[in-house]
């Protein structure tokens, strides 16, 4: 088996267990307060809670999921989604993911192209501060402020227009990021003999940086790639919650704080599905990128 | 340069730190002026922007120092047992931090929040410290990449002449690691400690400003921009800058501290 195939089956193997471990400890959970007991309807809620995580139930981690495939609901009240309302929510959040990865990808490489055109000492000292600074903003800051600045009520229903500032407010730190790790993987490149070569056979420096410098050190890059999902994703839970985007980030902080515990098991697993799956297709991207690392995987 | 970041990140901690201890005491002897951004949104009768914000960063402070050296601690000890342990569990524990690593810090906080938040209700006796419980997810979500880098530091080291002529002349594991590899780990590990600080301040702040950190009474900088994020959207800069402007500064001067050290140590090992 080849080795992207075999991280594949072990990456795959995350997602059921993130399933039962997450079921297994909701499961372990008290789902009643001493207060909640005495009412009716709260008792109702209770029995709902059960039926929705099949407690008791032969094979019970199994039952979010049949709800979801039988398009039934899952939670409570006003806070109930079919499996359709969960793929919507996960789509919009999956569109604002990828316009963010987009835009941090092409603001990391618009930095990197303009540390190397730089000439001046100070503005090279300028330009490589940047990144460090914009660490040190988190997301939720840039949201608010942007947010302010676009008039932006909390609780417009119009706010699916704001996907594409979400997405840029989104893309801000993770573009940083990109841009420091390409510029560093740039300036080992220059460092390197085929460089000059390159040169010295009549390339002009821009041609010589685009033909040959970048595609290997896009290389960094796509190393870099699962962190950045990572890193988007924890975005999402803030711009999803600040510009009141009903989507997957949105839902799960709306369920974590309402208690919906068949709601979080399902979106932690989906979750945990969407960075298996970046991993996967980042270790497929470098194999058909970059044809050494395949060769050194299937030498080792 | 790298000299200079170190102590300029330390001079600004220090600064906001004594700043913020300095406060409340100066404040009951009202021996400063009134607060100039007026009295605090939530708590007006009793407290101000001023007060909030200057506690809140030593709460934000306190939690980074501490979920910084307990995750660094632990990420210390794992390497270690994975040394001592041999390959498989080294492996293991490699694995466990690669997966760790994998789930974003705010979507595990998250988690630990609604976990504790169902027990807290289910038992009304169980009534953890709030910091304690923030401390220990921190711990729980920030091991994993101090793990790997010391894992690799360790590795690079147990190559070196010097430890392969101490287990010539017949030293133990244990006496080869505590005595021959962690002298030289140690300026690494309070270095990766130091970069630790920041990244925590910054994963706190996020859930705290979610609603699933601290509770207002007891607010850190992250929960205090959460309680009044409306504030801004109102224009009403003077609530929100302070808070915004000491977390920005604080983040920046512990990464200047961390960068600074870890330089240092870069240096003298080329």
């Amino acid at each position: 088996m080849s080795p992207v195939a075999t991280r594949a089956l072990k990456g795959a193997l995350i997602i059921p267990l993130t399933a039962l471990l997450s079921w297994v400890l909701v499961a372990a959970l008290p789902l009643r307060t001493e207060g909640e007991a005495k009412t009716e309807t709260l008792r109702s809620l209770q029995a709902q809670l059960e039926a929705d995580l099949g407690l008791g139930q032969p094979l019970g981690f199994l039952r979010p999921w049949e709800k979801l495939l039988a398009a039934e609901r899952l939670g409570d009240g006003g806070r109930s989604y079919t499996g359709a309302e969960l793929m919507r929510a996960l789509l919009g959040s999956l569109r604002i993911g990828a316009l963010a990865l987009l835009l941090s990808l092409a603001g990391g490489l618009l930095y990197a192209w303009a540390l190397s055109r730089t000439a001046g000492r100070w503005v090279a000292v300028g330009l490589r501060s940047l990144p460090p600074l914009i660490y040190a903003l988190p997301t939720f800051v840039v949201a608010l402020w942007v947010a302010r600045s676009t008039g932006l009520a909390v609780d417009d229903t119009e706010a699916w227009q704001y996907e594409p500032i979400a997405a840029a407010v989104l893309a801000l730190g993770p573009a940083a990021f990109v841009g420091a790790v390409l510029a560093g993987a740039l300036e080992e490149e220059a460092r390197r003999p085929y460089l000059l070569a390159a040169r010295a056979r009549g390339l002009s420096r821009e041609q010589a940086w685009w033909r040959h410098a970048l595609p290997n050190a896009a290389r960094a890059v796509l190393d870099a790639l699962p962190p950045l999902a990572t890193s988007l994703l924890a975005g999402s839970f803030v711009v999803e919650k600040l510009f009141h985007l009903p989507y997957f980030g949105y839902l799960y902080l709306d369920a974590a704080q309402h208690r919906q515990l068949a709601l979080v098991v399902v979106a932690t697993t989906l979750f945990a599905a969407l960075l298996v799956s970046v991993s996967l297709g980042t270790d497929l991207l470098r194999s058909w990128w970059d044809p050494r690392t395949a060769a050194a995987e299937d030498a080792r | 340069m790298n000299r200079l970041r170190f102590w300029i990140g330390a001079a600004v901690v220090g600064l906001l730190l004594v700043a913020s201890w300095l406060y409340e005491p100066l404040a009951a002897w009202e021996a400063l002026p009134a607060c100039p951004f007026g009295p605090d949104p939530t708590f007006p009768a009793t407290d101000t922007v001023c007060g909030r914000t200057l506690v809140g960063l030593r709460r934000s402070v306190a939690v980074g120092l501490f979920a910084g050296a307990a995750a660094a601690g632990l990420a210390l000890f794992l390497s270690l047992l994975g040394r001592w342990g041999g390959a498989w569990i080294d492996g293991l524990i490699a694995r466990g931090a690669d997966l760790a690593f994998a789930l974003p810090d705010v979507l595990i906080l998250i988690l630990i929040a609604f976990v504790v938040g169902l027990l807290r209700d289910a038992h009304p006796g169980f009534r953890p410290d709030a910091l304690l419980v923030i401390i220990l997810s921190l711990t729980v979500v920030g091991w994993a990449a101090p793990t790997r880098m010391i894992q690799r530091r360790l590795s690079t080291l147990a190559s070196q002449d010097f430890i392969v002529a101490a287990r010539a002349l017949g030293a133990s594991e244990p006496r080869v690691l505590l005595r021959h590899l962690l002298p030289f780990a140690w300026d690494y590990v309070l270095a990766i400690f130091l970069l630790r600080v920041p990244a925590t301040i910054l994963a706190e702040s996020t859930v705290s400003f979610l609603g699933f950190g601290l509770p207002p009474r007891e607010a850190s900088l992250g929960t205090y921009l959460g309680l009044n994020a409306v504030s801004l959207l109102r224009s009403e800069w003077a609530v929100m800058v302070p808070a915004l402007v000491l977390l920005f500064l604080l983040v920046i001067a512990f990464q200047w501290l961390g960068e600074g050290l870890l330089g240092r140590v870069q240096e003298r090992r080329t």
